[in-house]
């Protein structure tokens, strides 16, 4: 292998990590501002109501009343 | 020299692909710039959830919304010949849809410091997103994720929304004092508390205008701000909403609050606003 081709074979090798990287699930930075999260990056809650409930005992939705 | 260029090339090509798939196109909150400031007002609504495709399927028929846009990047939702809202695939694809309410605030870049400085934690930004504004995606103090923005075409105005659009945002918290504390002082909300049938009931307002709602929430619950769809019968649209394959949380006479296909919860509600010119 020449010189010139064990430097191409080195940037094809880093474009290829770069590519793993870039379509990867793996935590996104603020850092980056937009991130791979896009502008929602980073962590949401997840079942956030994982029971039902009330029975009268919650008193939801906005109050019709004279403000 | 023929193996430099397919290098080059490619990594061109990679760093466009990348550079594009970061910052997808999100619209304006105002269809028309409007030069209106309203800070504490929740002026817009994405959808941040795990099925793009399986949401559609769900909310269509549910509100007679209709949708364009690219499933893979950013869906515009639209109520008649109005952007109401947006669907935005969840990526990384880890766990967790939401409604993210995007508040209005005067200096995105202040408030983002001072979620951080109240011990909340900013997730993205602050960011400039061509036609949205300057952004901040954040997790106030309580754990409730919410996008801060400074509108670049200027807040919407006050207006009744018709039935089928976005109504109320409500905190679900299980220390409202911390919270509210934090919101107070973020955007200068007023706290208003309401009794009705014996329980209470906590209006966040600024400038005398109703913004929103904070609920003490039961220890399972997470902390969250909690969007409510304005819908004529509530009860009917819980019923149609468990057969498209929603889940009930809460149902009263005049609300409901569901899970939706792919995770995300959301309130709908009666309103007559009889008792006002509009509702905000």
């Amino acid at each position: 292998m020449t010189r010139r081709s064990t430097l191409a074979f080195v940037v094809v090798a880093a474009w290829l990590a770069a590519a793993l990287g870039c379509a990867s699930d793996e935590p996104p930075s603020k850092t980056a501002g937009v991130n791979r999260g896009g502008y929602y990056g980073g962590t949401i809650h997840s079942n956030s109501f994982p029971g039902t409930f009330g029975g009268g005992g919650y008193r939801v939705g906005r109050p019709a009343y004279r403000y | 020299m023929t193996c430099w260029r397919a290098a080059g090339t490619a990594f061109a090509l990679l760093t466009l692909a990348c550079a594009t798939s970061r910052i997808p196109e999100i619209p304006a909150v105002s269809a028309q710039p409007t030069g209106e400031v309203h800070p504490g007002k929740f002026v817009w609504m994405d959808l941040v959830t795990t099925d793009v495709g399986r949401a559609q399927a769900f909310y269509g028929p549910l509100f007679g919304w209709t949708f364009a846009g690219d499933p893979a990047d950013y869906v515009k939702v639209l109520h008649g010949d109005a952007v109401v809202a947006g669907m935005v695939p969840r990526r990384p694809a880890v766990e967790g849809s939401a409604w993210i309410g995007n508040l209005s605030v005067v200096d995105v870049d202040a408030a983002a410091a001072e979620v951080e400085r109240r011990g909340g934690e900013v997730e993205t930004g602050p960011v400039d997103a061509p036609h949205r504004g300057r952004l901040a995606f954040v997790r106030d103090p309580i754990g409730a994720s919410l996008l801060l923005v400074r509108a670049s075409g200027g807040d919407p105005p006050d207006a009744l929304p018709p039935h089928g659009r976005f109504l109320w945002r409500e905190l679900w918290t299980q220390d409202p004092q911390k919270a509210i504390g934090f919101y107070v002082d973020l955007v200068g909300y007023q706290q208003d508390m309401i009794r009705l049938d014996d329980q209470r009931y906590r209006v966040l307002k600024r400038d005398g205008v109703p913004r929103g709602g904070v609920v003490q929430a039961p220890p399972e619950v997470k902390p969250q701000w909690l969007a409510y769809v304005r819908v004529k019968d509530p009860s009917e649209t819980a019923q149609r909403a468990q057969a498209l394959g929603a889940r009930l949380v809460l149902q009263d006479e005049d609300a409901a609050i569901l899970i939706d296909p792919t995770g995300a919860p959301f309130g709908v509600q009666r309103w007559d606003g009889q008792d006002e010119e509009t509702t905000r």
